[in-house]
């Protein structure tokens, strides 16, 4: 397994050496978790408003310390 | 008012869209491993197109039919994404000095199926924040290393057990 420094989300475009991909979202996901709309538009249009991601992934990355052994 | 019916009235999560982008599912990828690696002061390595990979079957293989509530879809969607990550070689974590004694097995643990655990911890995660958010509750706890070993193994013989990763992790069951 080729080992490559850790992908933040500054330099994730850098890393995997492409623009990020953004795919169009089946009516049955968007449908069924009634996706937020503000927030697939922004995915879509690669769009993401900084303060939400990055909250998002701080809630993530608190809650998966949280369960993580010590 | 009772989870079922909060459930049923409240807006779907928000978070979740991140995943359709594939700079938000780097990030919320990224943000488990770290987290692993900051913990037990790991080295974390990436095998980027592993990421790429789940990414793109994350993305093109929608279930095409979700039944039950909404709670239902939720959990169908988390299943199949542990599942999508656990099955690739997508991170690997290596110690930059001797693990101490008293946590050697613990870290030994992470080590040997960090896919896995990766996987069901950023399910877990996303499950809880989403749940909480339409429930008001949060189901996601401490998870006991025996039984974080327990699930990854089982996850690493069967992928198919993600769909049981609230029982696998012993989230709290806040429907009932």
């Amino acid at each position: 397994m080729p080992a490559v420094p850790p992908i933040s989300a500054r330099n994730a475009d850098f890393l995997s050496g492409a623009e990020p991909r953004q795919r169009p979202v089946a009516p049955e996901i968007e449908q069924a978790l009634a996706f937020d709309l503000a927030s697939i538009e922004a995915a879509l249009c690669g769009r993401f408003a900084d303060e939400t991601l990055t909250g998002l992934a701080d809630d993530i990355r608190r809650r998966a310390m949280a369960m993580v052994a010590r | 008012m009772s989870a079922v019916e909060v459930i049923a009235e409240t807006e779907a999560p928000v978070g979740l869209a991140s995943l359709a982008g594939e700079l938000g599912f780097d990030v919320l990828y990224d943000a488990v491993a770290t987290t692993i690696a900051d913990r037990f002061d790991f080295k974390v390595h990436y095998d980027v197109r592993g990421l790429r990979d789940a990414y793109t079957e994350w993305a093109e293989d929608h279930p095409a039919k979700l039944t039950g509530g909404r709670h239902d879809q939720l959990v169908a969607v988390v299943s199949r994404l542990i599942a999508t990550l656990a099955r690739r070689r997508i991170v690997s974590f290596t110690s930059m000095m001797s693990d101490p004694a008293d946590s050697a097995q613990v870290r030994a643990i992470f080590k040997r199926y960090p896919n896995e655990i990766v996987a069901l911890m950023l399910g877990a995660s996303l499950y809880g924040r989403a749940f909480e958010r339409m429930s008001g509750r949060d189901p996601v706890g401490f998870v006991p290393p025996a039984m974080l070993a327990d699930a990854a193994e089982a996850l690493r013989r069967d992928p198919a057990v993600a769909a049981n990763f609230r029982a696998l992790l012993g989230l709290r069951l806040a429907v009932n």
